[in-house]
């Protein structure tokens, strides 16, 4: 088994499932229908709901859904090996997540627009729409901490990164005057920026920036701070526009580098069932694996994402396939991307390090056999930068093959990749997360009087989540942290699609089997992460605050259980307080 | 598709990927703006008085922006959580 | 320095001619201090040696035309040769403006149907600052009609509506620049996605040279300078009329400090109904005057004594003024 047929199993097996499960979907349960308009022409306002190019708008969510996160989890996965993380991320996907993110953007273009927040809070009880709330706070809240801890671990392995993605931040800033400030040519303004960028990457090797871990906290802090008090056009946009170009280069570049280099896979396929993953502790493939690998899988956030803006800009209802079914395949296939790379040259890269790996008492060579591989992985990456690390230099080592350029040039590129993808994600989820934090507090007012007031203090309110954040980083645990991420957005998923579950069963015509099979995917996708959040906090050593976290998304995951059960068995919508001003 | 309509799109995605972020601060400055000035009438604190008298023959649409947000106020984190990347 | 009637001053003997007075003169103070006497003392004076001169009133309680002898209105009625007078109507006006706007308004907002019309229209009436604001507007009215004129005395409402009048321009050029400068960063974005996504080169300039918030925020800001100038310039002068009395100099002294912290200067006070020796020296301990004077050293003092029954007549309201014009203009002469 090599990377070429590995890669084009994969693109094939996507291809046809999308064109026989996605398109019986959209025939058989949606019953996409283009003669119905879509609120894009409804409620048009030429400001959140304009119809846009299918192709645009595939663009714009494919690139609001991929960040960080389909980077590392599958990186933290092949601890289980690789057949074991492509399985999840080809038959989750198909099956799951891309089921979940197209079925939220529908059920939103079905109920006007509005979020999948919203139709939850309608079809079952108000405070399932709180629910979305506390669990998108605890996702990114989460999630902050676990790529900033990832990205710590990155920078400290290779300082020249650091440095390069600082000189990136100035870059920028740089093309975020060119273009806004200064007004230059959006062409002339685009071809400086990614000039700038390569002039970064450069100065990156001549000064690298070495910092301890603590230190990293406290500049990510400030960092995260900084970066979303500034105004859009002067970091936050501009980076984001040049983030896109890197990935599609990214993505591109190493899919055809996989197909040409047609590389033997040397790591396992599969290492054993419960390696030692989350907490060092040996983690079982199933229930654990979905908190792993969430984005390029299954991931709740994308519904938010999808059902909040795209949904509002799709032109006609049977685009909506490609965009939400197809962008999540396609981010799946990034995952892939990851996954075929590491286990096809990871294992070079840990003899390489053989020094580093000694040291914490590892002999790189034995990588290779499939259980060591299993006990040891996640503390080999340890020492090579992490899951981000291991990463960028199997994918340096990948072009290499594929192009013959030397390593370090892949190796740098990818760490641009995802250094700046990784702070675009703080920045933007600082920034979320603020919002987030007094939402969660808003209905509990009454209840807490002046704690409450203190709580939402403007000054502590911007700086308390983001302090949350790197106080859970502090102890540098990302595959403590990484994990209850996943339990978090595992959860939210799985309240998403029993929400549009309820939704198919009560609103659309669909077809008996189809109903049954998404309920029970929905089902067992519920059981799968509780279970998996009562082995988290038996079986993983990790601090209060995170335990605390998982018995609050625990105690929440019962209640919507509860509540969904009741909406399901009350047969009339006005039974289940649902206005009759807002059926689809 | 003919080659120049790939490139019109190309060309279409690269210029929102420029501005996506510029437009939800815009839209976020709007409102603020429309809060100022028309919030008077909802009791907030606001500009004297007379300054908002003069101002609002020219604010209509910033009164249709603020009767648009308050349709949608029961659902904004969704569409906050666009900006997001994870 | 004190000057006081009986002294003409020997300020005054420096030989050159007397240095023209302030054009504008706003009169304030408490209550039953007697401003609209001084300020109609002085506008028969005025008019007396010669200046074209015009008196406002923009004291509800309306009585000036009672001091006058005639009875007024809110346009200007000649009361003597050279000498207009007229009283604003805030009522009036505060409805004719509110009238104003909404019929400008309604066109556009007719078919979002948030606005019951009567309802609102009393609404606006009752809004907290109305009255000065259109107290402002006056000002505004007046500040055009004093081209006509050589000097204005405007006797102005009890000192806390007075106080909250002055402060309005400083208040409001503080939002229009908020607002300006938030409108000017909504415009710099929309140029920029207008840039990027569509045609050309559209600037931030382009867009607010359209932008009728803009202009009208831009036009309203000049407003309030010229009226800010008319209030506050050099030919410009705020007496302060008190009594020897505790509550008198109490809400003096702290008019001044508020006046003084909205960028006003009183150059002058005029100490009402002064008594002569002991009472005076008396007086004037007990009620903290002394005191008063002490601290206010930049302050120039005019005194003026009780009149009695003869100030309704017009012969001791010319007096009054005669006396408060040679005093001012004594003092102006000693200061050059």
């Amino acid at each position: 088994m090599n990377t070429s047929v590995l890669l084009i199993l994969g693109i094939v097996i996507y291809a046809v499932c999308y064109l026989w499960y996605g398109r019986s979907l959209a025939r058989k349960v949606v019953k996409a229908d283009d003669s119905k308009p879509t609120p894009a022409h409804t409620k048009y306002d030429d400001v959140d709901f304009v119809p846009t190019h299918p192709a645009v708008l595939f663009g714009h969510h494919f690139a609001s859904i991929a960040g960080g996160a389909p980077i590392l989890g599958p990186a933290l996965a092949m601890a289980w090996g690789w057949w074991a993380g492509l399985l999840w991320i080809w038959f989750g996907n198909i099956l799951i997540g891309a089921v979940h993110d197209y079925l939220s953007i529908m059920a939103s273009v079905r109920y006007e627009g509005k979020s999948i927040q919203w139709i939850a809070g309608k079809m079952m009880r108000r405070r399932t729409s709180y629910l979305f709330q506390v669990f998108a706070y605890l996702t990114l809240a989460l999630a902050l901490a676990a790529f900033a801890t990832s990205l710590a671990y990155l920078f400290i392995a290779h300082p020249d990164v650091a440095s390069m993605s600082m000189w990136f931040i100035v870059v920028a800033i740089i093309t975020g005057f060119l273009l806004f400030k200064w007004r230059i040519n959006f062409m002339l303004g685009s071809v400086i920026g990614i000039i700038l960028t390569i002039g970064a990457i450069w100065l990156g090797s001549l000064a690298p920036l070495n910092i301890s871990y603590k230190g990293w906290m406290v500049i990510f802090f400030v960092y995260m701070m900084a970066a979303s008090a500034l105004p859009v056009w002067m970091l936050l946009q501009p980076r984001d526009y040049l983030n896109s170009f890197i990935l599609v280069l990214g993505l591109v570049a190493g899919a055809v580098a996989l197909i040409f280099a047609g590389a033997k896979m040397e790591l396992a396929g599969f290492t054993s069932w419960s390696p030692n993953i989350v907490g060092g502790v040996p983690s079982p493939y199933w229930p654990v694996v979905p908190l792993i690998i969430a984005c390029g899988s299954l991931s709740g956030i994308h519904g938010l994402i999808g059902s909040g803006t795209t949904s509002k800009q799709l032109d006609k209802e049977t685009q909506g396939l490609i965009v939400g079914y197809g962008g999540m395949l396609t981010e799946g296939l990034l995952s892939s991307v990851v996954t075929i790379t590491i286990a096809a040259f990871g294992l070079l890269v840990f003899k390489e390090a053989a020094g580093k790996l000694t040291e914490v008492g590892i002999v790189a060579d034995s990588l290779k056999e499939p259980l060591y591989l299993g006990k040891n992985y996640v503390k080999a990456i340890g020492a090579v930068g992490g899951p981000l690390g291991i990463f960028t230099q199997s994918y340096g080592k990948l072009i290499q093959q594929a192009f013959g350029i030397s390593a370090q040039v892949g190796t740098i590129f990818s760490s641009l990749w995802v250094s700046a993808f990784t702070l675009t994600s703080m920045d933007t989820g600082n920034r979320v997360l603020r919002f987030a934090w007094e939402e969660v507090w808003e209905p509990l007012k009454d209840s807490l009087g002046d704690f409450h007031g203190v709580i939402t203090n403007r000054w502590l309110a911007s700086a308390i989540p983001s302090a949350l954040s790197i106080l859970l980083a502090w102890n540098k645990a990302y595959n403590v942290l990484w994990p209850a991420f996943g339990g978090a957005n595992q959860m939210l998923a799985a309240v998403t699609l029993l929400t549009v579950a309820l939704w198919v069963l009560r609103w659309t015509a669909a077809s008996k089997g189809h109903v049954r099979f998404i309920m029970a995917c929905a089902g067992a996708l519920w059981l799968t992460v509780f279970v998996g959040l009562w082995w988290f906090l038996f079986a993983v050593p990790s601090t209060p605050l995170v335990q605390g976290f998982v018995v609050l998304e625990i105690v929440l995951a019962l209640i919507f259980a509860y509540d969904f059960f009741r909406s399901l068995r009350s047969t009339s919508p006005k039974e289940a307080g649902f206005s009759e001003a807002v059926k689809p | 598709m003919s080659h120049w309509d790939i490139l019109e799109l190309l060309k279409t995605a690269l210029r929102r990927q420029a501005t996506e972020y510029v437009r939800a601060e815009v839209q976020a400055l709007e409102e603020a703006f429309a809060l100022l000035l028309v919030g008077t009438f909802i009791g907030l604190p606001a500009p004297t008085t007379g300054l908002v008298l003069r101002l609002l023959p020219h604010l209509g649409s910033e009164l249709e922006l603020l009767e648009r947000r308050v349709a949608e106020s029961d659902d904004l984190f969704a569409q906050v959580a666009g900006i997001l990347k994870i | 320095m004190i000057s006081s009637h009986r002294l003409p001053g020997s300020s005054k003997s420096e030989g050159e001619k007397t240095s023209p007075l302030p054009k504008r003169f706003i009169v304030i103070g408490k209550g039953g201090t007697g401003k609209t006497t001084v300020s109609a003392a002085m506008a028969r004076a005025l008019s007396s040696r010669g200046s074209r001169t015009l008196v406002v009133s923009l004291d509800p309680a309306h009585n000036l035309g009672d001091v006058l002898g005639s009875s007024l209105a809110a346009e200007p009625k000649e009361v003597k040769e050279g000498l207009s007078a007229l009283e604003v109507d805030l009522d009036s006006q505060v409805q004719a403006y509110v009238r104003k706007k909404l019929s400008q308004m309604r066109p556009i907002y007719g078919h979002l149907q948030i606005f019951n019309a009567d309802h609102f229209l009393e609404a606006l009436e009752q809004s907290p600052g109305m009255e000065e604001f259109a107290m402002l507007e006056a000002v505004g009215e007046i500040r055009e009609r004093s081209l006509a004129y050589d000097a204005v005395i405007l006797d102005t409402a009890p000192t806390g509506m007075t106080l909250r009048m002055l402060s309005l321009p400083a208040v409001t050029l503080l939002w229009i620049d908020n607002l300006l400068s938030l409108r000017l960063k909504i415009l710099e974005r929309r140029a920029y996605i207008q840039r990027v996504e569509g045609s050309g080169k559209l600037r931030t300039e382009d867009l607010s040279g359209d932008d009728p918030v803009v202009q009208e925020l831009r036009r309203y800001r000049g407003e309030i300078i010229e009226i800010q100038s008319f209030l506050r310039d050099t030919d410009a002068m705020v007496l302060l009329i008190l009594q020897a009395d505790k509550l008198s100099v109490t809400e003096a002294d702290r008019a001044i400090e508020k006046l003084s912290n909205g960028g006003f200067t009183v150059g002058t006070c005029i100490i009402n109904r002064t008594t002569e020796g002991k009472e005076r020296i008396t007086r004037y301990a007990v009620s903290g005057l002394d005191e008063f004077i002490r601290r206010r050293g930049g302050i120039r003092w005019i005194e003026l004594p009780d009149m009695g029954g003869e100030i309704s007549t017009p012969q001791g309201l010319d007096a009054l003024g005669n006396m408060i014009i040679d005093a001012l203009s004594a003092q102006q002469g000693g200061h050059r």
